[in-house]
């Protein structure tokens, strides 16, 4: 089913506005964000192309499974641990900055913790289902969230409070400078939804076909440059910087004149919700299979009856390393520790990627550790 | 062993809006700010006044049924005052609801709107989207006034604003944000409407034009009114050609106005801008003789008028259309660009083309 890879395309582009993308992105304007950006597109692209076109010869193996095909077991391992380093920390940031978006704006009365437990409950409880529940809740929340989220994004785009002139300042000044590495790396966080196909591609039957790929650029350029360019339209070239949330922000300068809740804000921050939610399930239930295919008994499953009580173990540790982090961290913190995530992320995915091109030539070349047991695609809605 | 897991969890979940409890001051615990206002006080100790509007519920809703009280605390600064104003109340301020927003015309007069705006920026609470206007004389005069007309406390003043009420014409809509960015971003500066008491009612008819902090200029309910049509292309504005016996009075529905700047060594400004209306007062017949004359007189009427506000505004110094935004943004990267338009705006020459198109006599016959 083609369109599960594409809800990961288009929520990885939504939810950049939670990894503090805007942010990096916006305090760089002046030098070297907008120069940045086709470079971000060209890598995204073509990095997608290469994951996709790589898992189709792999059906139905997640790259744990594709590491074991190739690699000794104390390297693959390796691997699957970074793998669960990356991802897991995606999860704990998002989680901490959104239980700290919605502290701010909803309730900043409340402790901030109690933000973060019920996040951190509702997403231990939904990363520790099955691989296949895990898609299917990905795909009902998308539905639910992506028209209105639209929604809020055109109005914004159509307003007439819309400064175009410091679009265009910026834009014209940007472009002018040499790109900036870190603008790079943020911007091309916005084209990587490819990378949840790593996990998800166990679900993927043998005859799948990765059609429709040209969407991956538009839909990715459209959101960068939204995200980007919005902000500095709605609050000018230079009080833009002084926000470290600029979307809520923004989303603040909306209104729904005749809608029953006025500021658009809460409607924006519920959908995010949502979204939020989505990528910690994401990341956290990649993070916990990882971890899970460190080990030897592990038997890859996608649609088990019971949850095996390891699942809760990881996942229950995974929430406690949240409030660890959100005990120590502040919001300066959590700036730097999301632009390095994004650095990290990058560099690791640009060699994920060259590491699957070496897969691709090995399997063609007959260099097999393992003889490749072509699984039958395991039983599941999706694939009737 | 199931129904005791069921059990489990149909408790656990039971609890869950208990959470709800924690931290949360219950609404009957909570004023409702409806409007704020800021003012000077010749105290030097204190200067600053800040003049609260709460709103007391009721539970009839109807005209003149709105109750409301007015704090008043002065202060070393605004954050402060507000502090002080809760020892006076019996029940914790919510701003959460307060969108208009008050300046004392002595208050950025005197000490500028800084303070005030980083204040207002600051609070979570507060939307980006409430409406900042200058009091005349004061703050205090406009937050005390109870208009016979309110349903709900404090709603009378935001219906001014916008288009969400009434659609006054020379009503300049300035919300928090916009007055942000403004203050901030180079080649714009701030303008801000004037709101004074008028026979137990609000008068929003002028406008305040500010440098980056204090009011350098404040046109009258004519000047508001083209600036309004030519800076945000208003709708619903009304257009006067002064003629005898009687004045030709044309109403404008459909108003685009578009800037365009052309440097180089004799600057000008070009204001584009295209009205469209009936008329809705006309000696008889007039239409008949000469309807493209009357276009061409009406346009060149408004170019007239148009131009000798912007020159006023120009000579103020001040730039509230972002002429100086719209010219950086023209001239790409060069270098040195702010400063030659420092050096071109106090001399460059403004041409308002306007565009007068008559859609009907307005008569019905």
């Amino acid at each position: 089913m083609i369109r599960y890879y594409y809800y990961h395309i288009f929520y990885v582009g939504m939810m950049n506005i939670m990894v503090l993308v805007p942010y990096v992105l916006i305090s760089h304007r002046f030098d070297g964000a907008v120069s940045s950006f086709p470079l971000a597109i060209a890598c995204g692209t073509l990095y997608s192309y290469v994951t996709s076109a790589v898992f189709q010869r792999f059906p139905g193996l997640g790259l744990p499974e594709i590491y074991k095909l190739f690699l000794p077991v104390w390297l693959a391992n390796c691997l699957n641990m970074v793998g669960v380093v990356v991802w897991c920390t995606a999860g704990i940031i998002v989680l901490f900055s959104y239980s700290n978006t919605v502290g701010i704006f909803f309730d900043p009365e409340a402790s901030s913790y109690l933000n973060l437990a019920i996040m951190a409950a509702a997403s231990l409880w939904a990363a520790s289902r099955t691989s296949r529940s895990v898609q299917f809740t990905h795909e009902v929340l998308l539905i639910v969230s992506t028209p209105i989220i639209l929604w809020i994004l055109f109005k914004a785009l159509f307003s007439h409070w819309l400064d175009w002139d410091a679009i265009r300042l910026v834009a014209d000044a940007g472009i002018r400078k040499p790109p900036s590495m870190v603008c790079l790396f943020a911007a091309s966080f916005v084209f990587s939804g490819h990378m949840n196909i790593t996990l998800f591609n166990r679900l993927n039957p043998s005859d799948l076909k990765f059609r429709f790929r040209w969407i991956i650029p538009i839909v990715g350029t459209f959101f960068l440059l939204v995200s980007f360019f919005v902000p500095i339209g709605f609050h000018g070239t230079q009080a833009v910087g002084n926000y470290l949330y600029v979307w809520s922000v923004t989303t603040d300068s909306l209104m729904m004149k005749y809608g029953f809740i006025q500021r658009v804000l809460y409607l924006f921050l519920l959908l995010y919700t949502f979204l939020s939610l989505v990528f910690v399930m994401n990341t956290w239930h990649t993070g916990m299979e990882f971890f899970k295919a460190c080990f030897k008994k592990y038997k890859p499953q996608t649609d088990e009856v019971n949850v095996p009580a390891i699942n809760w173990w990881i996942c229950g540790v995974l929430a406690g390393l949240t409030f660890v982090y959100a005990y120590f961290t502040n919001d300066i913190f959590n700036r730097v520790a999301a632009e390095l995530w994004l650095v990290t992320r990058f560099i690791i995915e640009s060699i994920l990627v060259m590491l699957l091109i070496v897969f691709v030539v090995m399997k063609k070349k007959g260099y097999m550790k393992r003889i490749d047991e072509s699984r039958s695609p395991q039983s599941g809605g999706a694939n009737r | 062993m199931i129904l005791k897991r069921t059990l489990l969890l149909c408790l656990g979940l039971t609890m869950l809006p208990m959470l709800g409890g924690c931290q949360l001051k219950d609404i009957d615990k909570r004023y409702f700010v409806v409007s704020a206002g800021f003012d000077y006080s010749d105290n030097p100790a204190a200067p600053y006044r800040v003049s609260l509007r709460l709103a007391l519920p009721s539970s009839k809703i109807e005209e003149g049924g709105a109750m409301s009280v007015v704090q008043t605390a002065d202060a070393a600064s605004i954050a402060e005052a507000v502090r002080h104003l809760k020892s006076t109340v019996d029940k914790e301020l919510e701003f959460g609801h307060c969108r208009e927003f008050i300046l004392g015309r002595k208050l950025i007069e005197k000490d500028g709107i800084d303070n005030s705006l980083q204040w207002l920026s600051r609070r979570r609470d507060i939307q980006s989207v409430s409406n900042v206007m200058v009091g005349d004389p004061d703050a205090y005069s406009v937050v005390s006034l109870k208009p016979k007309s309110e349903r709900y406390p404090g709603n009378s003043l935001f219906l001014s604003f916008g288009n969400e009420g009434t659609e006054a014409a020379n009503t300049v809509t300035t919300y928090l944000f916009d007055l942000y960015r403004r203050v901030y971003e180079t080649g714009l500066d701030p303008v801000l409407p004037v709101a004074n008491v008028f026979r137990d009612a609000y008068k929003i008819d002028r406008a305040a034009v500010l440098d980056k902090d204090k009011t350098r200029l404040f046109l009258d309910s004519d000047e508001t009114l083209l600036f309004n049509m030519t800076a945000f292309g208003v709708d619903n504005t009304i257009l006067v050609l002064p003629d005898k016996p009687l004045n030709i009075v044309l109403a404008a529905t459909h108003t685009t106005s578009k800037i365009n700047l052309k440097g180089g060594e004799d600057p000008v400004a070009i204001v584009n801008i295209r009205i469209e209306g009936f008329l809705e007062q006309s000696p008889p017949h007039l239409l008949e003789k000469d309807w493209g004359g009357l276009e061409r007189k009406m346009g060149k009427h408004f170019s007239e008028e148009a131009e000798r506000m912007l020159y006023k505004i120009r000579d103020a110094g001040v730039d509230p259309y972002g002429f100086g935004l719209h010219y950086l943004a023209d001239h790409h990267n060069a270098k040195g660009r702010w400063e030659k338009w420092k050096r071109l705006y106090p001399e460059i020459r403004f041409e308002v083309r306007a565009n007068v198109s008559i859609q009907g006599s307005g008569l019905i016959r």
